[in-house]
């Protein structure tokens, strides 16, 4: 799985049946190329995120962060459940991962306590800090943290930490082209300018969205989506629930529940349209 | 929890009730996360599980209308997660 990393390149977004394609043949049939592909083709957002979660003009720790979101996506792609969740794109599930690792990329390069991780993990990560400064003080150097874990009682946690703690290492020297005429690093790909895959998408998405949209309104019950125009002025002036429930003949509270009920049968149609 | 999006025309509007309705029904469903009645915690458990895919799944028209970053639904979610005490 990690030899993907040394030749990391920007390519485009995968199409949803591209993308379920690729993770089959990750997870089934362990297809370097389709791994390959999944990590390459998000690879601008989890530049993005590393840049939203960590702003610095420090290369050093974009490098090793950087390597934590890819790690994270590796943790996603291996654990994405296509069965269980068809309907999400794998971005979208993989955010969590590579947040969840960039924070703990944080936790490793700087010790701070700024990343929001669950009680539990960062009193794991307070006591192994302890160890590892008295181990330091002791040995006069910086071990790794299965020497530092060893008899002790947090040793029962090393796969966490192995996870955690030792992301795999991608250096900013790393080569990330594939011909050998081209020779780009990837200092270069996070400095120079990166496509804004995700504005794209937006764009084209936000297109089509209204006119989605005005069509699975035309879809509803009359009475419903009178109601949900009214309350948003979509046809007419915005108006408030006591109006709505006058000029329908109905209670106010008769008019809120038809109004929560709509916008609970656009959320349940916003979820079949997104596995199309 | 109070849920305020920009938004410039009717439809945005709309969409953004219709995000603030999921993370609301997400919201109480927690509640209801481990009641005595199988079939209450079951629907309880269901309704969370489809309100949480669809605030997670930024290619729903809803979203798009609303052209925000991604990281604001997963902190949504993890803001309601956090304060029904779902991640201790």
């Amino acid at each position: 799985m990690t030899d993907i990393s040394y030749r990391l390149t920007i390519t485009p977004p995968l199409s949803r049946e591209e993308e379920q394609t690729c993770l089959c043949r990750a997870q089934y049939y362990n297809d370097e190329n389709a791994l390959e592909r999944l990590v390459t083709s998000n690879y601008a957002y989890m530049v993005g995120r590393t840049k939203q979660i960590f702003a610095t003009s420090n290369s050093e720790h974009s490098d090793a962060l950087l390597s934590s979101a890819v790690f994270g996506m590796l943790i996603a792609i291996n654990k994405f459940d296509l069965q269980l969740i068809p309907d999400v794109r794998l971005r979208s599930y993989a955010t969590h991962w590579i947040d969840r690792y960039i924070r703990f990329g944080i936790i490793e390069l700087t010790w701070s306590r700024y990343p929001r991780l669950p009680s539990n993990v960062r009193r794991l990560f307070e006591t192994y800090k302890t160890l590892r400064k008295r181990h330091e003080h002791t040995t006069g150097r910086v071990a790794h943290h299965r020497e530092i874990l060893v008899d002790t009682d947090l040793q029962k946690y090393e796969d966490v930490f192995h996870l955690y703690v030792d992301p795999i290492a991608l250096s900013l020297d790393t080569p990330t082209a594939h011909d050998d005429d081209d020779d780009g690093y990837l200092h270069e790909r996070i400095a120079g300018d990166i496509p804004d895959v995700d504005g794209m998408l937006r764009s084209i998405d936000s297109e089509s969205a209204l006119s989605t949209i005005k069509q699975k309104l035309a879809d509803m019950p009359a009475q419903m989506r009178e109601i949900l125009e009214q309350s948003y002025g979509i046809t007419c002036p915005e108006k408030t629930l006591t109006e709505i429930a006058r000029n329908n003949n109905m209670s106010r509270e008769r008019a809120r529940q038809l109004r929560e009920r709509g916008l609970r049968s656009l959320k349940r149609n916003g979820i079949e349209l997104s596995t199309r | 929890m109070v849920l305020n999006f920009p938004h410039d025309d009717p439809y945005s509007a709309l969409s953004a009730a219709v995000i603030r309705q999921a993370a609301h029904d997400m919201q109480k469903s927690i509640k209801h996360w481990n009641h005595d009645d199988e079939k209450i915690r079951d629907a309880a458990r269901a309704t969370y599980a489809e309100c949480r895919r669809f605030l997670l799944s930024v290619d729903s028209p809803y979203h798009s209308m609303l052209k925000l970053d991604n990281d604001v639904y997963t902190r949504i979610v993890e803001q309601v997660e956090h304060s029904a005490g779902l991640h201790n």
